[in-house]
């Protein structure tokens, strides 16, 4: 499902004193099947954006078009175009509140009116998408440990088949492995079901291993767009709006200073090793 | 040598919460902290690292008696946080830093957020003007004084619970996950702030955290898991151990792992490395050689 943004513009507290433009003039296209990485320091307009994508809050001016219909144009294809676009926010396990893991991932997809049937096979294939073995469903998911928890808490997104899953943060305050399970399972996600998925996070290390196009958001602006090749090789504008590349690409350029003979757009572990190691057998 | 925290085969217990249908009985203790023995020393700065729940914040969680050990003692400045005369005397000496910034501002106003504490303690008015303007001063938030606390970042936040606890003059700060919430520009200032009360006012500083960059900058690194110590040492001993670390559930900054990669491939490298800086000086050596 391909999602497009023309001239979008937001302004928060609009007419008062306090008018804050969150969103200025944005056009952006996202196409089906890619995973974008969405970065840009805090208030710089990030969740301002996602929330547009499913008509939490509405352009003042511009327009959002999915799979080409404007999704603001008609109040009666609301529900029908948030249950194509699945928002899962920061701290999603806040939001858990059910007595049960299954009755919490069912909530969705009964209220969308399905049969037990189909509810049944929803919440069963989500869960086991997001790892979340069938031992797990009766119990209370305020049990469960901060990475489960959240995962949970994805399922109930995904329980909804979105086409789009837009991720606010996911790994947040998890420990490194509870950061990869999410993640991996994410890009999981991405390959099995063939959806689009729009990652917003702050740890460039996580972008630069899954994402193939990342969106740079400054001011309310799209300042930089391209693959994690073209935006990480600009290190000077990613620092000037705030923001940083990979620890293995700052590397990688203090050594092309010492005078190493290394690629421009190198940003991760194994390829800066590998790199270092042509150079040095070279010599 | 003198020790500011002493825990002597710290054990804590307790019983898992059971829902209606289940025995309590049933069920058997968690062991959150299985016999730690941890000493730290006046003026260190520790960073401590451990999955969830490997129990890193049951054990802060000791050091200033928010809980107390099943077992064993925990000794702050030389007085037992069992004693129940001075736990309002060791609250004073060790301020805690929680992840949550939201949760732990008070006040309307910033300076009277950072007078909160010491206004609890009796401090004469004048005293505490003066020690919430030193506080503020230290921590770079001067100029938010008057401001609204909800209207800062998280770093700033978490900045005015640092001022917070400045202004009670502690001997030593825990910050329990406290950029866990945080972008990266609010987690350099939290690094920044608690780096320069260790170095400028000689605070112990215990530092609990999920990023192993900022664990990197710590003297010394304690790695807990299963409720017990796990590794031990310089950042620089602890990141070498890249296939236990990754064993149980944490990572190495990029620069350990970049040249623990390197040296597998038989290049000449030190295995102190932790650094990206380290790596580089140690890289331009071995082409020179």
């Amino acid at each position: 499902m391909s999602i497009e943004l023309k001239d979008v513009c937001h302004t928060y507290s609009k007419g008062s004193t306090f008018a804050k433009n969150a969103l200025n003039n944005i056009n952006l296209t996202i196409e089906s099947g890619d995973f974008v990485g969405l970065i840009g320091h805090t208030g710089s307009g990030k969740s301002t954006l996602v929330q547009h994508l499913n008509a939490l809050l509405k352009p003042h001016s511009g327009h959002i078009f999915i799979d080409g219909e404007d999704i603001n144009a008609d109040k009666s294809r609301l529900k029908a175009i948030r249950s194509k676009v699945g928002l899962v926010f920061q701290y999603p396990e806040h939001q858990l509140f059910d007595m049960t893991v299954y009755k919490d991932v069912s909530f969705g997809p009964k209220n969308a009116g399905l049969s037990g049937e189909e509810i049944k096979e929803r919440v069963e294939s989500a869960l086991t998408m997001v790892g979340i073995m069938p031992d797990m469903y009766e119990k209370s998911p305020f049990e469960l440990s901060g990475g489960q928890k959240r995962r949970v808490a994805i399922a109930g997104v995904l329980a909804m088949r979105p086409e789009v899953l837009v991720l606010d943060e996911p790994a947040a305050g998890l420990d490194p492995r509870g950061r990869d399970e999410i993640l991996n399972q994410v890009k999981k996600m991405h390959e099995g079901l063939q959806i689009t998925v729009i990652l917003v996070s702050h740890s460039m290390e996580d972008i630069a291993r899954l994402v193939n196009r990342i969106l740079v958001i400054n001011k309310g602006e799209i300042v930089l767009s391209g693959t994690p090749t073209e935006i990480f090789a600009q290190i000077e504008q990613l620092e000037a709006i705030g923001l940083s590349t990979t620890q293995s690409a700052y590397i990688a350029r203090d050594l092309r200073n010492k005078g190493f003979n290394l690629p421009e757009n190198i940003f991760t572990v194994d390829v800066v090793v590998d790199a270092v190691l042509s150079e040095l057998q070279a010599r | 040598m003198e020790y500011i925290v002493k825990a002597e085969q710290l054990v804590y217990e307790y019983s898992p919460p059971t829902s209606d249908d289940e025995k309590a009985e049933s069920q058997a203790p968690i062991l959150a902290l299985n016999g730690i023995d941890i000493n730290i020393k006046k003026g260190e700065f520790l960073a401590i690292l451990g999955h969830n729940g490997s129990g890193k914040s049951t054990f802060a969680k000791h050091i200033n008696c928010l809980l107390q050990p099943t077992s064993g003692t925990m000794w702050v400045n030389g007085i037992s946080t069992a004693n129940e005369d001075m736990v309002w005397e060791i609250r004073q000496s060790v301020g805690m830093v929680f992840q949550n910034p939201d949760n732990q501002i008070i006040a309307t106003i910033v300076e009277e957020d950072v007078a909160f504490g010491p206004e609890n303690l009796g401090v004469p008015p004048a005293e505490i003007r003066k020690r919430v303007d030193e506080a503020l001063a230290t921590v770079g938030m001067t100029e938010f004084a008057g401001n609204p606390p909800h209207h800062l970042s998280g770093g700033q936040k978490q900045r005015v619970a640092i001022a917070g606890i400045l202004a009670m003059r502690p001997d030593i700060i825990v910050l329990d996950e406290a950029t866990a919430m945080l972008d990266p520009n609010g987690r350099k200032e939290v690094m920044k702030v608690a780096k320069q009360l260790n170095t400028d006012e000689g605070i112990t500083i215990v530092f609990i955290t999920h990023y192993m960059d900022e664990a990197a900058q710590a003297d010394r690194i304690i790695v807990v898991s299963d409720g017990k110590i796990a590794m031990e040492g310089l950042p620089s001993e602890v990141f070498s151990r890249i296939t236990e670390l990754k064993k149980i559930g944490l990572d190495v900054p990029q620069a350990a792992e970049i040249a623990y990669k390197l040296r597998a491939k038989g290049v000449n490298l030190p295995k102190s490395i932790v650094t990206g800086e380290h790596l580089v000086e140690e890289l331009v050596k071995c082409r020179l050689s």
